[in-house]
């Protein structure tokens, strides 16, 4: 039981073939991209996609490979929208695929990230266990610290 | 426990502050002039105020309005004079009760200095009279008119009325339980007119130690009314008397009408109901009420298809008949929860003749404050926006309005000023007008103070109108006064003002005329969740522009396009009515996508205070009313969508889809920005 309760879950899905993880507590829902209708934002930056109504409430939904920087790359049937909760902003992203959930034990995690300079900032830790790493996104930051564009 | 008692403190600040608020309109009365209704109110107040504060344990505020009280009993009896002095007095108490009022709020403490204050009031009221609870030893009875009427109307009638004095055994326990009893059995041979003391069922043993009175009207006997109070047990004497009419010399009772006003009062409390409710509750509701008006047209619209498709369907017409009553039920609703959210703007009125009063003290001016529609009915929300601003505007009128008394007399004006504070309905929105009589705005000065400033060069001063020099006053960092005085403000100017109504979706205008006064003119919508919108379509988006800023759309044809659309330095301008306004197509301004058909033009002329602004789409799709959803969790610079100019939020449309409803104002001030660059 003690295990369990210092478990961090985590919502693993891919990026320009890579593994990333948004932790659990932040996560809404994920949707498919194509029951959802997004409409344009004007004049919004570019990584934004537009804003949806999910049940009558405006949220805000951003190309997160386009915020990250990532080369551009065409939507399939694998494209999904997380849609994110922190202080009180609801806000979706769009990724590549969403992979599984994942439970990783305190000792699996880092939070050094001083290694990774591109995006460095918007990496809260970085998780390995045998031979996978998924990057831990700061969904926080993403969404409050996009001065620099 | 604590959270209840939290509870407890919230409604004793929320109602104290209530009841000071009618102490001092009632005193702003009194100094018109003496009058006994009032000085009731005021009393009733009073009363009540000293009832919770003492519950709630504040034994300062307790004493003080004991205090007060007193003189307003000597008021009342005309032992103690209306004069200015007493006035002053009155008001002084006011503001020593909002310091008591204010100390708790913030440390819970009631303590303030108050001996001051409480020497002059014992300078009127005379020394005694400290300890309550004397004022049960009275031998008289009081009763009111209308209860004179009664008791003779009941000796007409050939009934008996009996005026008895009962008293308990001085070592009897819980004698309000005595006293009930006694009065529980009169009840059963007749009617009870009046108990003194009032709360003789509740009262502490001390306050009965002199026993009780009641006026009985009954057709029974002396004996038997004697009976049936013995009967209550522990009962010392009992005193009978007749009341034989109010004409008649056999009273051997003098029976005085209206004599102790206290009691008077305590009798006649509202017998209306209120609940207190959090607004944020209310919000919610509100909320939920918009969602349910927009679902609303979204079921019909879907019902309208279905009986083009299904025509003569038995169902079909069940169905439309549900769904114009669910319609009829919403509006019902919404009504309903927008008539809780509002007050009338007598509230916020009231306040002001207390303001104007002192001010007009301190600056030796002379002014009559007049107040119109007071019954005007604002949501709650706006009402409390909408203060601050009409502060600043009346500060400002009796500041740099009205003249002194000699400058008037000069002049060739009446000795006093006046200023209206004037409220109406008009459509959807409701009007507030402040006016001075004063000396009205001076252009040229204003001009000179904005070229100090720094606000605008010579050669935009040289070429404005006069209307655009007075709309200087709302530029930032514009202010008139030379030097700040208490009176108009620390430093807070007009574009504090015109911002705080521009957030409300409101609009104010300037008239004003030198020597002859000025007029601030106030537009507010009716409530700030719902709005009124003209929906305009350009490309795959839809534009919401607030009812309140749009001026007027015109659709033109390929002809007058061309007569009325010209090209100045490049840029597109409409010929209104002499006027040349500069053109916004909102696909360009919004970098949207649009087509362009030049066989017809659709403008809308939105703004106000002579600026306008003509907006061009591709459609205009009709009047709408909306529940705007605020995207200032994500708007502004920094945040997530940016800096979008022009946008204060969207709304879900009846199909579902979006429209971006715009900030007229803002937009306006972007494109200003824009062309000094």
């Amino acid at each position: 039981m003690r295990i369990l309760e210092n478990l961090r879950q985590v919502i693993v899905f891919s990026l320009d073939n890579e593994d990333y993880g948004i932790d659990v507590e932040n996560i809404c829902e994920v949707n498919r991209l194509k029951e959802i209708n997004i409409v344009e934002f004007p004049k919004a930056p570019d990584f934004i996609e537009g804003i949806i109504n999910l049940r009558g409430e405006v949220v805000p939904i951003v190309d997160m490979r386009k915020r990250l920087k990532m080369p551009a790359k065409e939507r399939d049937r694998h494209s999904r929208i997380i849609i994110t909760k922190i202080e009180k902003k609801t806000v979706g992203f769009v990724v590549d695929k969403v992979i599984k959930a994942a439970e990783f034990l305190p000792q699996e995690i880092s939070t050094s990230t001083d290694e990774i300079t591109q995006n460095g900032k918007y990496i809260k830790a970085i998780a390995k266990k045998d031979s996978e790493i998924i990057v831990i996104l700061d969904v926080k930051e993403i969404i409050n610290n996009t001065e620099d564009r | 426990m604590v959270a209840r008692e939290n509870e407890f403190f919230g409604l004793f600040v929320e109602e104290s502050t209530e009841q000071i608020e009618k102490i001092e309109q009632g005193i702003l009365k009194l100094e018109e002039g003496y009058s006994e209704e009032t000085i009731k109110e005021v009393f009733r107040m009073a009363h009540s105020l000293k009832g919770s504060s003492t519950i709630m344990g504040f034994a300062h505020l307790s004493e003080f309005t004991h205090n007060m009280e007193s003189l307003l009993e000597k008021i009342k009896t005309r032992a103690v004079p209306l004069n200015e002095e007493v006035i002053d007095l009155l008001f002084e108490c006011v503001d020593k009760i909002k310091e008591m009022r204010d100390n708790i709020t913030k440390s819970r403490s009631d303590e303030v200095d108050i001996t001051k204050t409480c020497e002059k009031i014992t300078s009127f009221v005379g020394k005694k009279k400290t300890k309550r609870c004397s004022k049960n030893t009275s031998d008289e009875f009081s009763v009111t008119e209308y209860e004179l009427l009664v008791m003779d109307d009941a000796v007409r009638r050939e009934q008996n009325v009996f005026i008895i004095k009962v008293g308990i055994e001085e070592d009897a326990s819980m004698k309000s339980m005595k006293a009930f009893l006694a009065v529980n059995n009169l009840k059963n041979l007749g009617q009870v007119l009046r108990v003194w003391p009032h709360n003789y069922d509740t009262a502490d043993d001390s306050e009965l130690n002199n026993g009780f009175k009641v006026v009985l009207i009954t057709s029974q006997s002396k004996e038997k009314v004697e009976k049936n109070i013995d009967a209550a047990g522990e009962i010392k004497s009992i005193i009978i008397d007749s009341f034989k009419g109010k004409e008649s010399e056999g009273n051997n009772i003098d029976v005085k009408v209206n004599e102790k006003l206290e009691d008077n009062l305590l009798f006649r409390t509202e017998k209306r109901s209120y609940i207190r409710v959090d607004i944020a509750k209310l919000d919610k509701l509100m909320g939920f009420v918009g969602e349910l008006v927009i679902d609303n047209g979204r079921l019909s619209q879907v019902a309208g298809k279905l009986k083009a498709r299904f025509k003569g369907d038995p169902d079909i017409k069940e169905l439309l008949e549900t769904v114009e009553h669910v319609d009829y039920i919403g509006s019902e609703i919404q009504d309903a929860v927008m008539n809780v959210r509002v007050y009338t703007v007598e509230n916020i009125f009231n306040k002001f003749h207390r303001m104007i009063r002192d001010l007009s003290k301190r600056s030796n001016k002379e002014i009559s404050f007049i107040t119109e529609g007071e019954n005007t009915e604002l949501d709650r929300g706006i009402l409390e926006e909408i203060v601050d601003p009409l502060v600043h505007l009346i500060r400002n009128a009796v500041d740099h309005g009205i003249e002194t008394v000699e400058e008037r007399l000069e002049k060739g004006k009446a000795a006093q000023g006046t200023i209206n504070l004037k409220a109406k309905h008009q459509e959807n929105n409701v009007i507030i007008e402040i006016s001075d009589d004063g000396k009205g705005l001076d252009i040229n000065s204003i001009k000179s103070k904005a070229l100090e400033k720094g606000l605008v060069t010579i050669d935009d001063v040289e070429t404005m109108s006069d209307q655009e020099a007075v709309d200087l006053i709302f530029l930032p960092g514009f202010s008139t006064a030379k030097i700040i005085t208490d009176i108009s403000g620390r430093g807070v100017g007009m574009d504090v003002v015109k911002t705080n109504v521009e957030k409300m979706n409101g609009v104010i205008e300037i008239e004003t005329e030198k020597n002859k006064g000025t007029r601030f003119i106030i537009k507010l919508p009716l409530t700030l969740a719902i709005i009124q919108v003209l929906l305009v379509k350009e490309g795959n988006l839809n534009f919401a522009l607030p009812l309140s800023s749009v001026v007027e759309t015109i659709r033109l044809s390929e002809l007058e396009t061309k007569e009325y659309i010209k090209k100045v330095k490049g840029k597109k301008v409409y010929i209104w009515e002499d006027q040349i306004i500069p053109i916004i197509r909102l696909g360009d301004y919004y970098e949207v996508k649009y087509s362009n058909d030049n066989s017809k033009t659709f403008l809308i002329i939105a703004g106000f205070s002579q600026k306008y602004v003509c907006f061009m789409a591709e459609r205009l799709v009709g009047e709408q009313q909306i529940v705007i959803k605020s995207l200032g969790e994500y708007l502004g610079k920094g945040k997530l969508l940016g800096e979008v100019k022009g946008i204060s939020g969207a709304t879900i449309l009846g199909d579902g889809s979006f429209a971006y409803v715009m900030d007229i104002p803002e937009l306006l001030k972007d494109l200003k920005s824009a062309e000094h660059k």
